[in-house]
């Protein structure tokens, strides 16, 4: 999970709102961890994607408008 | 509770009694005390996550934070500064914590901030919508004898959900004063300073007195760890209570202290322990969660409008047993149908009989046979295991579909709000075999990808908790796109997916019992917050689909491609073979035609690869019938993935891997066979 937004994110299990960036703290021992980009609730360590980059894309385009 | 304590004025902590952290922070509080030459507050805000407080933090800072990460750890904590009164004053904002026995990184940082910082005022926000599931933990810091006020935050939510409650009331039953806010809009901020200003325990009140054994084993543990380092800022009743927890960071701590005896600490533990029928932790739970109802009872009113109750009605009923039961049913309905049918059936059917097998795959096989005369060469990308023929038709004319659907169902699903409370529905089930309604995370996002659930089961509190969980996703819990594809071959009759689902779940339920009895450990308790129901949002439902989706094609394209190349290397070499009519017999003996023993092979690859093979037997004719419905369960139960099982032995020891795959292997066959000859026996066929 490279690359996460500094978004804050509400994780859909318990609700618990963290940094898309400390979302990342069991990447190291995925296999896949360099390629996804998923990241997980600090609290109770539920997964969830980071809003893509193209949704965030059209956020930003949305906002200059 | 023990006498509340006053804080000493220069006590000499040099590390903190829970983490054992340098304590820089009384340094630096020091520092500024000389530069405003003024008494100073130092406030901590604890409370559960989603109690408003970041809200109630942001109120009495304004804009002045500081984020750091708390010493040695990932976790971020807020700190602002602020005057009131013309007194300075510097607030925390802790990690979301349920209680003060810490379970995750973050609430061991929150309890770590309680004991190490020594806060003048502790602010307990609660929501005031569910004061009576977080009472439990205002009762711990109180019996801790921390300085507490309880803020009793989102007061205009609460009311406009018709509950009202006694503030003064609370206040004299609790000991400790008890402030209503808005903080979003300001509400009762003013209040909330003056009352931090005017800080003083009210009384001296024991909120709750336990049954004879815990009393008794408190009475026991509190001259022992009276002079220990946590000692210094919580009291001796609620050391002694967490230790009867089996809290291994405060049992670290509390015998650390000067002629302290950690052996008749842990037989006082031990004896406790073994004297009652429940884990200490789970009989302290149920008495503060008893005290909290009867304390919410009587403090609380509650005049509800009809038209607000029916989100509160259908949440009940999702963790109701019986209700909560035939809504879960209905739930898997629905998938089956979206999934099975409709993913697996039309969309497959579209793409993989029409687009690929009449158009694409036809297509490479006349030019690519044209064009490479060697016939081995053609064959790695339109043979048997052909790259296109093969690996690509696999992931994008079988999977793709399929796991679209699941992953928009999936959505849908979390972003309502409903996974939660399946964890509390099946909390009992997981109970019954030596799990708790934590567990339910790991087995959700196995359902997703079994790898990343493994890694999840660390969350898990006990270690025979993670094997069980770690054994119970190997086996019985098929990954989204497996999940997917056997919802599509199993389509073709109810009856063969209800019982796929019977068998599966039979083997999760008896193993997972069977494997609590046999693992050794102590059973834990569960706590959580349930946050409130909603409609799922378009946005976030497609949000979260495009982002699934987008990582499994960068993963599962490039894997396939892979499998493809290895399975046709294999092929080439004549290893396949070998390694297939070994496989045969076993197969055959259960009740499966040959061809599905590739399906198997390649299933160690990825689970999904193996299920899409048994996809296209189905397809071809070649598996039907009680064969098509035993080929399911058996794959269903099949070793786990390559990289499953590679995350097991990172994550549990090559010892516990070894023997789980071991147990696995023949049981699933074993699972297999059993159903067939049953099914003979039964005269059903299929």
């Amino acid at each position: 999970m490279n690359d996460a937004s500094a978004d804050r994110i509400k994780c859909p299990f318990c609700g618990f709102e963290f940094d898309a960036a400390s979302g990342t703290a069991y990447c190291g021992s995925c296999p896949m961890g360099k390629s996804c980009r998923l990241v997980r609730c600090p609290n109770c360590a539920y997964e969830t994607p980071a809003e893509p980059k193209l949704f965030a894309a059209i956020k930003k385009l949305r906002r200059k408008r | 509770m023990s006498a509340r304590r006053s804080e000493p004025a220069d006590m000499p902590v040099e590390s903190c009694p829970a983490c054992h952290a340098p304590n820089q922070h009384r340094r630096r509080r020091g520092h500024r005390l000389e530069m405003t030459g003024a008494p100073s507050l130092k406030i901590a805000l604890v409370g559960s996550p989603n109690v408003g407080k970041s809200s109630v933090f942001h109120a009495l800072t304004g804009r002045r934070v500081i984020i750091s990460n708390y010493p040695g750890t990932t976790v971020d904590i807020f700190r602002g500064q602020a005057v009131f009164n013309s007194r300075p004053v510097e607030v925390i904002d802790t990690p979301g914590m349920y209680s003060l026995h810490s379970i995750t990184e973050e609430e061991r940082v929150a309890r770590a901030i309680l004991l190490q910082e020594k806060p003048d005022v502790v602010l307990h926000v609660i929501d005031a919508k569910n004061l009576e599931r977080m009472l439990p933990m205002t009762f711990q810091l109180i019996e801790a004898g921390l300085p507490v006020i309880v803020v009793l935050n989102m007061m205009d939510e609460a009311s406009a959900h018709g509950i009202g409650i006694d503030t003064g009331k609370l206040a004299a039953e609790l000991g400790v004063p008890v402030i209503g806010t808005a903080a979003s809009l300001g509400h009762g901020i003013t209040e909330l300073k003056q009352a931090i200003l005017d800080y003083r325990a009210i009384s001296l009140a024991l909120p709750i007195v336990y049954d004879e054994l815990i009393e008794n084993a408190v009475a026991d543990l509190k001259p022992l760890v009276s002079g220990s380092p946590p000692a210094e800022r919580i009291s001796s009743r609620s050391i002694a209570l967490l230790l009867l927890r089996q809290d291994g960071q405060i049992r670290q701590s509390a015998t650390e202290g000067e002629g302290s005896d950690g052996s008749r600490i842990d037989a006082i533990v031990d004896r406790a322990r073994l004297s009652m029928n429940q884990a200490p932790a789970y009989v302290l739970a149920v008495a503060q969660q008893r005290a909290a109802s009867k304390l919410a009872a009587s403090v609380m009113s509650q005049q509800v409008p009809g038209r607000l109750r029916f989100g509160e009605r259908l949440s009940r009923a999702m963790m109701h047993p019986f209700t909560g039961g035939l809504i879960l049913a209905a739930v898997l309905y629905a998938m089956y149908f979206i999934v099975g049918v409709f993913g697996a059936g039309t969309l497959v059917g579209l793409l993989e009989e029409k687009v690929f097998g009449q158009l694409i795959n036809p297509f490479f096989q006349n030019t690519l046979q044209n064009l490479i005369p060697i016939q081995l060469i053609s064959d790695l990308f339109v043979g048997d295991y052909g790259i296109i023929t093969l690996g690509i038709t696999y992931a994008i004319g079988i999977i793709l579909p399929i796991v679209s659907t699941f992953f928009i169902v999936f959505s849908m699903i979390e972003d309502s709000g409903y996974l939660p409370r399946l964890a509390m529905l099946i909390d009992r089930v997981f109970k019954f075999i030596g799990l708790n309604g934590r567990a339910v995370i790991p087995i959700v996002l196995g359902l997703g990808c079994d790898t990343m659930a493994t890694i999840v089961t660390r969350t898990q509190e006990t270690k025979r908790e993670r094997v069980i969980t770690t054994l119970l996703l190997a086996l019985a819990i098929p990954c989204s796109a497996q999940l997917g594809v056997i919802f599509g071959i199993l389509s073709v009759s109810t009856g063969m997916l209800l019982t796929w689902l019977g068998v599966v779940g039979a083997v999760f339920i008896l193993v997972g019992w069977l494997a609590s009895r046999i693992i050794p450990g102590q059973r834990a308790c569960f706590y959580m917050e349930v946050p409130p129901l909603r409609l799922p949002r378009l946005s976030n439902v497609l949000q979260k689909t495009y982002a699934r989706l987008e990582w499994y094609l960068k993963e599962v394209i490039p894997f396939f491609i892979v499998a493809s190349v290895v399975l046709w290397a294999g092929d080439a070499a004549g290893l396949l073979d070998i390694l297939i009519s070994g496989l045969k017999p076993v197969v055959e003996f259960v009740g499966i035609p040959a061809e599905a023993a590739v399906a198997f092979v390649i299933g160690f690859f990825r689970r999904d690869f193996g299920a899409a093979g048994l996809y296209d037997l189905t397809a071809q004719g070649l598996l039907f019938g009680n064969a098509l419905l035993v080929s399911a369960v058996v794959m269903t139960l099949f070793v786990p993935c390559i990289a499953q099982f590679m995350v097991m032995i990172k994550e549990r020891g090559w010892k516990t891997a070894v023997a789980i795959a071991g147990f696995i292997f023949p049981f699933a066959f074993l699972v297999g066979l059993g159903l067939d000859r049953a099914l003979k026996f039964l005269g059903v066929s299929l």
